[in-house]
């Protein structure tokens, strides 16, 4: 065992189980350190930020004297108006530009990217076959399958038709399908927790305790 | 009664059982063999293929601190063989707390590399999609200083970048937002290979876009990064952690199969009990 | 005008930046293309959400600030949040405004090592324990779906674990096969469909369908 002598790595192992001490019971040392965390992340976030104006507005507007940048400082500075009940309507407006900024710069690829790529790799060959032509029995029951799947899905979610017959059966097949992706990535959140978890007893066991 | 028992353990039992499992191989490593999947060979082999003299790697730093344990170490262990091929690495971070790791890694790779020669840490660009859009269209010049103040126009990792086509790879590490679906929206059709290391919990939403060769490779969170630490050689938290990892998935089949069969033969004990008569 | 305003600047913004993907003339009356129009409007956008980061800063400030001045219950909790905050933005800021100051570096550097880092790994990582408890207490197989559910799950955590490949080769082989195929299938069907979602929902906010961004009032 080999227990850290720096002060810093023994704030962050106290305060990791003061944290993890909330799965035994909500107390007063957790609320602490919740604290501490939220303080933190804001404050982090805060400086982040910071950087930012500085780099990519005041700095070009100051010592490049690109003007065009007196509009985003204004349109940001008018997002703190929200909190003047008088003046509130006025974060309306870098609201909305955000709004349509994102709409403007994300359709185009999604519609390119989501639909028509996913679209084109959902139609693959039902009779699959290598480069030298010979048949392959496993790809082909694989294209298959994700083809009816790809299309049992989509089934599922059209309700422009009445579920009857064999959109009914391929409705069926579509949920059947998404029940086993959703298991799979059921078993991804148990497994990605799990190693989260293995992050921090690294630190304590490890970074702190010297045991690890 | 023994099956309601076994059904009604309580929660503190099943997080220290949790517990004991983990810490254990942690301590005292089991030494599991580790096979490669075919999604991290596929990017060992991109970085293989590189040619240090021309080509430039996009290091995207785009995990934050609470999934780091999944991400960090497949991060750590690509630096590592980029800086062992001396391929010149720019490290960009679209979430704010990618610079900090970024200086991790740096301070891990060590003598490996010359800070401006053949690695820089360019900073974080807030924004999400736009500052991705941003960056892709001027690549060369989105960021003045790096993240440590100093100026990048006279640095050699930067020079000759003038476009986005500049730059042969984008190797993605993400937790969340912005993450590969931003990167794949707004990269030109013919531009630079594009390859992610993700949080165990988003594989199964990438899997449809690296069947449709959008994604040229992929890490899988922590067996990812442990996966690529014995493809070069160098095992590292990853490697450590897998033992503990397996032990932690059995131990979680195990309880989802230990309730179910108290559940079942609660209710067989129920219907005995409550139809016996008819029995 | 309160309300028309805004929705005018969501039409016009989307519109201009998503004809910039098909078109490129030089805008009239102006030397500027319609993509370096496009840019400057986007480079407008990557500063306001770094103005936005504040917002969550200055809400903290109120409702903290307003327990500490009432010293309503907790109130020590909220001083030591506060001076938390500070402490990150004074020491971060004067060390991004100092580079050659190698101790703030430092201060800074162990404040998100030892501080942010791991509290923010803790809290997350919390989540593996109601998991566990949760697939011993809760995850039933009461339905044919839900067998499914679960067994696909089991059968892909044995896969990604190398002890399981030493009992039997074919796990691995087995979840593989669930994640590429059938999981591929059935997130490629979610991906198309919010695909067509999200271009009707961008369709309808851009044209003042959708008016959530507004909020209440008038």
């Amino acid at each position: 065992m080999n227990i850290s002598t720096n002060p810093w790595v023994w704030f962050m192992g106290i305060g990791m189980l003061s944290l993890y001490s909330f799965i035994y019971k909500e107390n007063p040392i957790y609320r602490l350190f919740e604290h501490i965390y939220v303080g933190a992340s804001v404050g982090y976030a805060i400086v982040t930020a910071y950087g930012n104006i500085v780099d990519q507005a005041w700095t070009p507007l100051t010592t490049k004297g690109e003007l065009n940048l007196i509009v985003p400082i204004i349109l940001g500075l008018m997002l703190y108006t929200r909190f003047f009940k008088p003046i509130a309507w006025l974060s309306r407006w870098p609201m909305s530009f955000l709004m349509g900024l994102g709409v403007g710069i994300s359709t185009y690829g999604m519609l390119n990217s989501q639909l028509i790529a996913q679209s084109r790799a959902a139609m693959m060959p039902i009779i699959a076959k290598s480069g030298d032509g010979a048949f392959l029995l496993g790809k082909s029951i694989n294209n298959i399958i994700m083809v009816l799947g790809v299309l049992g899905v989509l089934f599922y979610f059209f309700f422009s038709v009445e579920h009857k017959g064999p959109v009914k059966k391929m409705a069926g097949f579509g949920r059947l399908v998404m029940m086993i992706t959703f298991g799979v990535a059921f078993g991804n959140v148990v497994m990605g927790r799990i190693a989260l978890l293995l992050g921090a007893i690294s630190d304590i066991f490890g970074t702190w305790l010297g045991i690890i | 009664m023994w099956f309601e028992r076994l059904q009604n353990i309580d929660r503190r039992v099943i997080y220290t059982i949790l517990l004991i499992v983990l810490i254990t191989p942690m301590i005292k490593p089991i030494g599991i063999p580790l096979s490669v999947n075919s999604t991290t060979r596929q990017v060992y082999n991109l970085i293989e293929n590189l040619d240090p003299e021309k080509d430039i790697v996009m290091m995207g730093m785009d995990y934050s601190v609470a999934g780091q344990a999944d991400v960090h170490p497949q991060a750590v262990a690509v630096a590592k063989h980029l800086a062992n091929r001396n391929i010149r690495n720019i490290m960009v971070s679209f979430v704010a707390d990618g610079p900090m790791l970024a200086e991790k890694i740096i301070g891990i790779l060590g003598d490996r590399v010359t800070y401006g020669q053949n690695i820089v840490n360019v900073g974080y660009l807030a924004g999400g999609e736009s500052a991705i859009k941003k960056f892709i269209e001027a690549p060369g010049t989105t960021f003045i200083n790096d993240h440590r103040g100093k100026p990048l126009a006279n640095m050699p990792v930067m020079a000759g970048i003038k476009d986005i086509n500049d730059i042969t790879l984008i190797l993605d590490f993400q937790t969340g937002s912005p993450g590969y679906q931003d990167f794949l929206r707004q990269l030109p059709a013919g531009g630079p290979l594009y390859a992610a290391g993700i949080v165990t919990v988003s594989v199964p939403n990438v899997m449809p876009y690296l069947n449709s060769g959008q994604l040229a490779g992929l890490l899988q969170g922590l067996r990812g990064g442990a996966e690529y630490e014995v493809l070069i050689e160098e095992p590292g938290e990853g490697a450590a952690r897998m033992d503990a990892q397996s032990l932690g998935h059995v131990v979680i089949v195990a309880f989802i199969i230990v309730g179910n069969l108290a559940y079942f033969g609660s209710k067989r004990k129920g219907k005995t009990h409550g139809g016996g008569d008819k029995v | 005008m309160k309300r028309s305003v805004p929705l005018l600047i969501v039409f016009v913004i989307g519109t201009f930046l998503l004809a910039s993907y098909f078109f490129n003339f030089t805008l009239p009356g102006t030397n500027i293309t319609l993509k370096q129009g496009a840019s400057t409007i986007n480079n407008w956008g990557v500063i306001v959400t770094a103005f936005a980061v504040g917002l969550a800063s200055i809400n903290l400030l109120r409702i903290h600030g307003a327990k500490i001045i009432n010293q309503r219950s907790g109130w020590v909790n909220s001083a030591i949040l506060i001076l938390t905050m500070f402490t990150f933005i004074i020491v971060g800021i004067y060390s991004r405004s100092n580079p050659d100051n190698e101790s703030a570096a430092k201060l800074f550097s162990n404040l998100f090592n030892y501080a942010y880092s791991p509290f923010s790994a803790t809290m997350y990582s919390m989540i593996a324990f109601y998991v566990a408890s949760a697939s011993y207490r809760a995850f039933r197989m009461r339905s044919l779906e839900a067998t499914l559910l679960l067994s696909a799950a089991v059968l892909v955590m044995l896969g990604n674990a190398p002890i399981a490949e030493q009992v039997w080769a074919q796990f691995p082989v087995i979840g593989k096969w669930l994640l590429t195929v059938i999981n591929t299938t059935g997130q490629r069907g979610i991906a198309i469909g919010v695909a067509i979602g999200g271009f009707a929902t961008s369709l309808r906010i851009l044209l003042g369908f959708d008016r959530g961004h507004l909020g209440q009032g008038d």
